[in-house]
């Protein structure tokens, strides 16, 4: 099963520039996990010290918020999961 | 005393006659400093009616208690007056090492009245402060009279505050600029500064600050310097500054391009950070007291833009890039170098600009209107020459110098290119996909007009427990998470707002301390702040404080004469469109509900005037009885 990551902009300098990828699991918070398993230096990126997800993060699932409780929603193959900084100003 | 110097200056420039005065306790402990005192003052001195490029307005500068200690980026700087734009309230605020040079020096407030017969700077050496003939200065731009001024002083280590000729022009798209490129004032505070013949500020302080209890003192400081560079974002903020903020907001849908018209710019990939590093930054430049120095220095070598300066940033990119349809990054580099030099706004002075550009291209301007120039979008050549102009109020630049609302009165038929509230152009965002409503709120509400940075920006990391504690963390999540639903959106900006005011009457960094890269809590800021001035106050007394500010800047706008109808947005933000890109805008109805739960958090009645029981409840009892009758 293979599901697309694509990362905000904003976070790539975690993953080495890397801002798509593809990934393994069954729900977002897998696919997630296996993101940083590749990247450890993702980890404090996506995920609070508790294992939540960051406040300021949205999820998108196929183009659409998985918000509420994002890290249990699950996820099939093909699917799209992109992460969105929340930001405001200039 | 502790944290602030204790000590005011008020300036009498028609008498040419300068008194020194202690800061009140009153002041100090319900104002702060900074933002706060001078709106303080602003409000209680200020006669109705008055013209605010006439010498019965007055200009504040502002520091507040953590300025020029180790509190981190605490490098921030406060100019006000009444609005010359909107006749409300104009503020602006800044970085660099101007605040601490002034806290050294031993002041926390500067108040200027009247309006010299010649032009002045004030100069300040510690205890000796003298207002000093201008002459060999005015008419020049902000880099010779930083450099004329420290020859003619033999001062090198001076700070300057100062306008260029767009100021002493009265142009009201103008800024106030300390060390050359950080600059503040929106609505105009810089022509009110030119309309006083007040050229500018020169400092050299050697005191220091005391602080109430050292030792815990720098040991909270190591605690929050630590949080700061310890965000995973740390590096990148460092790296990028705000420029991050051009793939961000492109991919949200809220790059401003052509004068709001669009929220996708074709040509974002030109103007990022990367390129802008890969070909540009010569090195690091951060503002005093900062773990990040998010600016840097730069240089363009093509001979046709050459510039060597500092500070490109969001705030100088969009409005002289996507805002004019430019993707030419050297150019806007250069046109920035033009604007700081001559103390032009590149926020009101771009938006105005673009708002000319969108006049012609709806053929309501035409060569003959613009003196030869070619406004097409993307002619960044036209801007170049463009931008002297409406410093020196030149033929077609006169047309623009007190920005696109004034602008429109000359050009029949441009209403429908103007993209302002309450006079004041929407900088930084279009209302697109990704953007959170509350964005849009905040430009409705803010109390200098339409105002970036007075909706969302400190929430979500600072306000983030609290926006909790308010609406439940389901609640919370939902507000930031669902940015196009106007649910909580009314908690979510008001407790922004009372952030805002306290960030900037302690005169700290938003971006460094408050927005996602510190993340410092109103708790640890009340604890640094506490440690520092001995005066103990928990984060809730903090936001109190806030809100105290938030509401006398509410009475000036009132005063003013804006009501609820003025609250709202430019017609093409308050329409919900589906675009082949996804949606925009926001529903007329949807906007009117989100207005009314806003002010229901805020205490305030349908109109939006603070309601008597909120003032009371902010300590501002007089206010209540006086206030509410002349409103």
């Amino acid at each position: 099963m293979s599901i697309k990551l694509i990362l905000d902009p904003i976070l790539d300098h975690l993953t080495g520039n890397t801002r798509e990828m593809e990934v393994e699991g069954a729900t977002i918070g897998e696919c997630l996990n296996a993101a940083v398993s590749r990247f450890p230096s993702a980890r404090p990126g996506f995920f609070q010290p508790g294992g939540e997800l960051i406040d300021y993060l949205n999820v998108l699932l196929n183009g659409k918020s998985a918000f509420p409780d994002e890290l249990n929603k699950k996820v099939k193959d093909g699917d799209e999961i992109r992460i969105v900084l929340i930001v405001g100003g200039g | 005393m502790n944290g602030w110097a204790g000590q005011i200056l008020r300036v009498y420039l028609t008498e040419g006659k300068i008194v020194k005065e202690p800061l009140s306790e009153e002041m100090r402990l319900k104002y702060i400093g900074g933002r706060g005192a001078n709106s303080k003052v602003l409000f209680d001195e200020l006669k109705p009616g008055i013209d605010a490029l006439g010498p019965e307005n007055i200009f504040c500068v502002g520091v507040g208690p953590l300025n020029g200690t180790a509190f981190p980026a605490s490098s921030r700087w406060t100019v006000s007056s009444k609005s010359a734009v909107n006749e409300g309230l104009s503020d602006g605020n800044g970085g660099g090492d101007f605040s601490t040079e002034l806290k050294f020096a031993g002041y926390d407030q500067m108040i200027f009245y009247g309006r010299s017969p010649k032009p002045v700077y004030l100069y300040i050496n510690d205890k000796h402060v003298e207002l000093r003939d201008a002459s060999k200065v005015w008419g020049k731009g902000t880099h010779q009279t930083n450099a004329l001024l420290a020859q003619e002083l033999r001062e090198p280590e001076l700070r300057v505050m100062c306008i260029g000729q767009a100021g002493e022009n009265q142009v009201r798209v103008s800024k106030i600029m300390t060390n050359i490129t950080r600059a503040g004032g929106k609505g105009g505070v810089s022509a009110v500064m030119g309309s006083k013949n007040l050229k500018a500020i020169a400092v050299r302080g050697t005191g220091s600050v005391k602080i109430a209890k050292p030792k815990e003192f720098h040991q909270a400081v190591k605690k929050a310097y630590g949080k700061i560079m310890a965000s995973p974002f740390y590096n990148m903020f460092r790296q990028e500054g705000s420029l991050f903020l051009i793939k961000r907001y492109h991919e949200l849908g809220s790059l401003p391009t052509r004068n709001l018209q669009a929220g996708y710019f074709e040509g974002w990939e030109k103007l990022t950070s990367e390129a802008f590093e890969k070909q540009f930054a010569v090195k690091h430049k951060g503002c005093s007291a900062c773990p990040i120095s998010c600016a840097h220095y730069f240089q363009v070598k093509d001979p046709k833009y050459g510039v060597y300066s500092e500070s490109n940033e969001y705030g100088t990119t969009y409005p002289l890039g996507p805002k004019l349809g430019i993707d030419n990054l050297p150019a806007i580099l250069h046109m920035q170098g033009i604007c700081d030099d001559l103390g032009l706004d590149t926020h009101a002075c771009g938006n105005t600009v673009a708002f000319a550009m969108e006049c012609w291209q709806r053929g309501l301007l035409t060569l003959k209107d613009t003196d030869g120039l070619d406004l097409s979008w993307g002619n960044a050549d036209a801007i170049i020459k463009l931008l002297p102009r409406i410093a020196y109020r030149q033929g077609f630049g006169d047309v623009l110098a007190d920005g696109s609302e004034k602008s429109a009165q000359k050009i029949p038929g441009s209403q429908i290119c103007l993209k302002t509230v309450k006079g004041v152009e929407v900088s930084a965002l279009f209302l697109g996909k990704g953007m959170n409503f509350v964005q849009g709120l905040g430009y409705a509400t803010a109390t200098r007009g339409a105002d970036h940075l007075r909706g969302g920006v400190q929430m979500y990391a600072t306000g983030s427990r609290r926006l909790k504690e308010t609406l439940g963390v389901e609640g919370a999540a939902a507000t930031i998470k669902n940015p196009r639903s106007i649910e909580g959106k009314g908690v979510f900006l008001g407790l922004d707002q009372k952030i805002s005011a306290l960030f900037n009457s302690l005169n700290i960094c938003a971006w460094a301390v408050g927005g996602l890269f510190g993340g410092l809590e109103p708790d640890e800021i009340a604890e640094l702040y506490s440690l520092a001035t001995g005066e103990n106050s928990s984060g809730d007394d903090l936001l109190t404080t806030g809100e105290r500010i938030y509401n006398i800047e509410k009475m000036i706008q009132l005063r003013a004469g804006f009501r609820r109808k003025d609250d709202t947005l430019p017609p093409n933000f308050l329409k919900m469109e589906e675009t082949p890109r996804g949606p925009t805008g926001i529903d007329k109805t949807e906007f009117d509900n989100m207005l009314s739960q806003y002010y229901e958090y805020m205490g305030w009645d349908y109109d939006g005037i603070p309601k008597a029981e909120t003032l009371v409840r902010l300590g501002l009892p007089d206010y209540a009885a006086g206030y509410r009758k002349h409103a």
